[in-house]
């Protein structure tokens, strides 16, 4: 069979692990780029004690591999507590969401602290609150600034999905190396490959129609 | 009487910024600070319009306290709606014009008329569009602020801090961040404005703005008023020998 041949037939299983993939990713998305936007108004906060608290989670998640908060949740949680055990797929959401959040804040905050202390003043005295000055004035302009930075950490979540194959779930590493050691081939690899280069692909597409959306201002 | 500034002391740490300020504006006043830099008169300004707090000192606006002192104790300033309600009165144009680069000028004109006034949307473009006929600017109304000049920017700053309706208006040195041919056309504007009765504090160092278009000249020297009146008091017949050197070299650099 040659590769071509091979890899059809293999496609069928790909693309489930495809699909597993893309499930992960999106859904870890969804819940963690707003989320990541509402923690980072926590971490400016006047509140020292909730900006702090939101600044030490930040760092833990930061700070220690994915793959270990991965096994933490899947492994570790249950032996504190067998009530604690949830499906593999759950535990890979609540990981990649938490995970991604600290990274989302991170960045978020970033891009409210550029915002020139002018433009704060300006909204002052004209007598907007604190929340429509952020909702209106700041956050908009932080956003647009952030977007490459956002773009980058997107891309790498697609790549980082193909850390739930430690913990038993059908994405589309898994697939692959289970093909590859079964039929002692290579092209699977490659097969997999270039599906990720695909999706990479079409993220950074939409990055670029994002930023091209803001782009009607400096 | 539109502001009643009392005894202001304001220092930044072991800094003192301004060391005793009293100041006040009656309607149709245009007033002028004129000053080298880091004798306090921006924090003055800045103070006014509680961007700065104060250590010490009474706030007056439409006779109203905004902040008062008692002796020995620390300043009390207004329960937060009566402060808001009084900032309201006064407006402020800012050295970096700081508009909204996201917004275009129409939209930075309407921004605070429909979200803090909660004006109709149609009310607000209306009072907009005679406010750029007013700064010149009726052309501009779709530009976004990076496509604009700096004099067009800050004729735009003032633009949106007249649709607010201030009884007094406040100018951070106006034309400090653009070149002299900038420059002229928003003097021109603010002279305008003068010429129509509106109140205004201006922290500036055009000494012929000051000379020729305020009513009364304020010279303020490390953080205390050291010579004040009319223009002809300051520029003409006062010997204070400070203000005379610095008049000396605002004039050598004109």
């Amino acid at each position: 069979m040659n590769m071509i041949e091979y890899i059809i037939k293999l496609m069928p299983a790909l693309l489930e692990g495809t699909g597993m993939t893309l499930a992960i990713f999106s859904i870890t998305l969804v819940i963690s780029l707003p989320l990541g936007l509402l923690v980072s108004l926590l971490r400016v906060s006047k509140n020292r004690v909730v900006a702090k608290a939101v600044e030490i989670y930040c760092w833990v998640m930061r700070g220690t591999p994915l793959l270990l908060q991965l096994m933490f949740v899947y492994y570790g949680l249950p032996a504190i507590s067998p009530s604690l055990t949830m499906p593999a797929f759950t535990c890979a959401i609540i990981a990649f969401s938490l995970n991604y959040t600290a990274y989302f804040v991170e960045i978020f905050r970033g891009g409210i602290e550029s915002i020139e202390q002018g433009q704060l003043e300006a909204a002052d005295v004209l007598g907007l609150s604190r929340y429509q000055t952020m909702r209106r004035i700041i956050l908009p302009q932080a956003i647009k600034r952030v977007l490459p930075s956002l773009g980058n950490e997107v891309i790498t979540l697609v790549k980082d999905t193909a850390l739930v194959y430690t913990i038993a779930i059908h994405e589309l590493l898994r697939v692959t190396q289970i093909a590859a050691t079964r039929d002692f081939r290579s092209d699977a690899f490659i097969a997999a490959g270039v599906i990720y280069l695909l999706l990479t692909f079409v993220c950074t597409r939409l990055q670029k129609r994002v930023e091209n959306k803001f782009a009607y201002y400096r | 009487m539109i502001l009643r500034a009392e005894n202001i002391v304001k220092s930044f740490g072991e800094l003192g910024v301004l060391k005793d300020i009293s100041l006040n504006v009656n309607k149709g006043d245009v007033v002028a600070i004129i000053g080298a830099s880091g004798s306090g008169k921006s924090t003055f300004l800045r103070c006014l319009n509680y961007l700065e707090l104060i250590q010490s000192g009474n706030i007056f606006i439409d006779d109203e306290p905004m902040v008062v002192t008692k002796p020995g104790k620390k300043p009390v300033y207004a329960p937060e709606k009566e402060l808001k309600t009084l900032r309201s009165k006064l407006g402020m144009v800012f050295q970096s014009f700081n508009l909204f680069p996201h917004k275009n000028v129409l939209e930075n004109l309407i921004e605070a008329p429909t979200i803090v006034k909660k004006m109709p949307k149609a009310e607000a473009i209306s009072k907009a569009e005679e406010l750029l006929a007013r700064v010149e600017l009726s052309d501009k109304r779709n530009a976004y602020p990076y496509e604009l000049s700096g004099g067009q920017q800050q004729r735009v700053a003032i633009a949106r801090a007249l649709a607010m309706d201030p009884e007094l208006l406040c100018f951070d040195e106006p034309t400090s961040a653009l070149d002299p041919q900038l420059t002229g056309e928003v003097l021109r504007v603010m002279q305008n404005l003068a010429a129509d009765g509106m109140t205004m504090l201006v922290v500036t160092h055009e000494m012929g703005f000051a000379r020729n278009v305020a009513n009364h000249v304020v010279y303020m020297s490390d953080g205390l008023i050291v010579e004040e009146g009319t223009p002809e008091d300051v520029f003409v017949n006062s010997g204070n020998p400070k203000l005379r050197a610095f008049l000396g070299m605002a004039e050598e650099k004109e």
